[in-house]
């Protein structure tokens, strides 16, 4: 199931671009090494933030099972808020680009999980990002979502995106994010910044589950 | 009580047994069917019984025992992060040779054949369980003597954490379920309380006490006394230095007299079936008598009948504030074989009313619950907003609970109780 949400935010869609894999998530507790932020703003916090997916929940979108991103309602104390941040490493916004991921969410009965996602101009606090709208995160399978976005045209300028996972913890359950990926014009290598991403723009190319 | 149980390899048992004295299923959690578990169908007259030593008595294949024990989520996942669990049996057979019985987990039947007289632990099966309470029932197949066996305790082996009750000196109360609170904090010289409370229907369970309008030093509200019988309650504490509490008047047929038990003082009720599903109001009033005590009165208004009825007036000796203080609801489960069995009830339109005559909208409440809550000896308790109102659920071994020590505020009506305080009857 692909949700496109190109044009998004007010820029335009991007070209065809080839793909550059990010992020698999099969290392979470590498992350932050890596550029990534984890943020964990929930009120009042909870017992845990982002976690390596579990595979007993379910299976990864690609790659080894447990090779996801993982959250859940323990984020924040029961009665509080999720709040939880994931902010990718900065990127070059001189070009266009398109970033796609893929969600997913425990389907438990009576419980809901909702999230965000959007860019900022490279800064990191929550005000930076131009969010679109809270959407309830699908139960069942892997769902894609992709963000295009318009180059500045300007050398040197960057950006992030962020996937925030929100909503009262008493009715949230257990998200997966996966598959994390930029899509920038040719050549790809130019287009990468690289803080924190010198390692993660090598390609990374796993076997699609069925 | 929490413990994090793995499976344990045989270099392990003599530590396990260390943590585990019921018995000897080592390294297992071992459920006490003394504290856990209860006859959950049965004909009438059945000799079943759950004793402090387990199940005894077990001679109908028709009876059906039922053992809870609580697989918690893990961590990191889901609500209902599914868990392998590998139950086993302590038991010995007396008065057969052999016997056959259905250990069900979750619903998953398992046969298991008992033999000899010695106590012996049964390999029973693995289930795959998503967290919460996990029920395990005993059925009896078939025997060649008079008894099925007499079963001390259910064996659980899992990675997951495990909730159950383990404090033997607290069976009764673990069996009984956890009791939970709203406490309501009420503005000084708080003379009136009122109080506004519904039990769905089907949630009127025998042995369900709704309280509706507690304070320091009694309480007043409804119960479930057996399937034709219901009272409305009132009951007020001796004074804490130990003089008596003495009624000073009561309503027509009320019953009044002392109670002893979890303290002594004054009781007062007045047998009326009240009814599921309708809305029954409560009003409990704190006067100086002029000597260094208080009177405390309580009225209840039925919509079945349209009029406020009194229940009684106690005066209790050497009190420090002659004002409702300390204002709180609960609900409890009096009647320990019923512990299985869930209740729950709505409370709203709380007011608080002063001396001077001002009415105070109590729109907070802070849930709370007792040490089998506190302890979680029982974790199947819940609290806070229901359409608009409070409200407490406890027992049946429900699995989404809602941790206690928390406050919650229900929106405000605004509108003050349109009751006559001085046309209250005191007859």
């Amino acid at each position: 199931m692909l949700k496109s949400l190109s044009c998004a935010l007010l820029l335009a869609c991007a070209g065809a671009a080839q793909a550059n894999v990010i992020e698999g998530f099969d290392d979470v507790a590498s992350l932050a090494a890596r550029g990534f932020i984890l943020r964990n703003a929930s009120t009042p916090a909870g017992s845990n933030a982002f976690f390596q997916g579990n595979s007993r929940v379910f299976g990864a979108h690609d790659g080894a099972t447990g090779a996801y991103l993982g959250a859940n309602y323990q984020s924040a104390a029961a009665g509080g808020v999720i709040d939880d941040w994931l902010i990718s490493p900065v990127f070059s916004t001189s070009t266009g680009g398109t970033i796609s991921f893929y969600v997913r969410a425990a389907a438990d009965p009576g419980f809901l999980d909702s999230f965000q996602y959007g860019l900022s101009a490279g800064g990191t606090d929550a005000g930076d990002f131009v969010l679109g709208a809270l959407a309830a995160v699908p139960a069942g399978d892997w769902t894609r979502y992709s963000l295009g976005f318009a180059g500045t045209g300007t050398a040197g300028s960057i950006g992030r995106f962020a996937i925030r996972y929100t909503g009262p913890a008493d009715s949230a359950n257990y998200i997966g994010i996966d598959t994390l990926s930029v899509q920038l014009p040719e050549p790809a290598s130019l287009a990468l910044l690289g803080l924190g991403l010198a390692g993660a723009a090598v390609s990374r190319r796993r076997a699609r589950r069925a | 009580m929490e413990r994090r149980i793995k499976l344990l390899k045989p270099a392990a048992f003599a530590a396990a047994v260390a943590v585990a004295p019921l018995s000897a299923q080592a390294g297992d959690a071992v459920v006490a069917l003394a504290g856990n578990a209860f006859i959950t169908s049965a004909a009438p007259n059945a000799a079943e019984v759950i004793t402090s030593n387990g199940l005894g008595n077990w001679t109908s294949a028709s009876t059906v025992t039922s053992t809870w024990f609580r697989v918690a989520a893990s961590p990191n996942c889901s609500r209902s992060c599914p868990a392998a669990v590998t139950v086993s049996l302590n038991a010995r057979l007396a008065g057969s040779t052999n016997s056959t019985v259905r250990v069900s987990v979750n619903g998953t039947p398992f046969d298991v054949k008992l033999s000899g007289n010695v106590t012996k632990n049964y390999a029973v099966g693995t289930v795959v369980v998503p967290a919460g309470y996990v029920k395990v029932d005993l059925q009896g197949v078939s025997k060649d003597g008079g008894y099925f066996g007499d079963v001390s305790s259910i064996g659980v082996s899992t990675e997951a954490t495990l909730n159950y009750a383990n404090d033997p000196a607290n069976y009764y109360w673990s069996r009984r379920g956890p009791s939970v609170h709203l406490g309501f904090t009420v503005p000084a010289q708080t003379e009136y309380f009122y109080n506004e409370v519904t039990v769905p229907q089907g949630q009127d369970k025998i042995g369900s006490y709704f309280m509706a309008n507690g304070f320091n030093g009694g309480y007043f509200g409804m119960q479930v006394k057996s399937p034709s019988e219901r009272w409305m309650l009132f009951s007020v504490w001796d004074a804490d230095n130990g003089a008596k509490t003495t009624l000073v008047g009561k309503g027509g047929g009320v019953v009044d007299n002392g109670f002893g038990g979890e303290g002594t003082g004054g009781q007062s009720y007045l047998r009326f079936n009240w009814i599921a599903g309708n809305t029954y109001r409560f009003i409990t009033r704190a006067q100086a008598d002029g000597a260094g005590g208080t009177n405390y009165s309580a009225w209840f208004f039925a919509p079945e009948t349209g009029v406020w009825k009194y229940i009684a007036t106690w005066k209790r000796p050497a009190t420090t504030s002659s004002y409702l203080s300390g204002v709180y609801s609960f609900l409890e489960n009096f009647i320990d074989t019923n512990g299985y069995m869930e209740r729950s009830a709505d409370y709203g339109n709380q007011w608080a009313r002063s001396s001077s005559g001002n009415w105070t909208e109590i729109t907070t409440a802070r849930f709370t619950g007792d040490a089998t809550a506190a302890n979680a000896q029982r974790m199947d308790y819940a609290g806070g907003l229901r359409n608009n109102r409070f409200y407490l659920r406890n027992g049946g071994f429900f699995s989404n609970y809602v941790p206690i020590n928390q406050s919650f505020t229900r929106p405000a009506t605004g509108t003050p109780p349109s009751v006559d305080l001085n046309a209250l009857p005191l007859q």
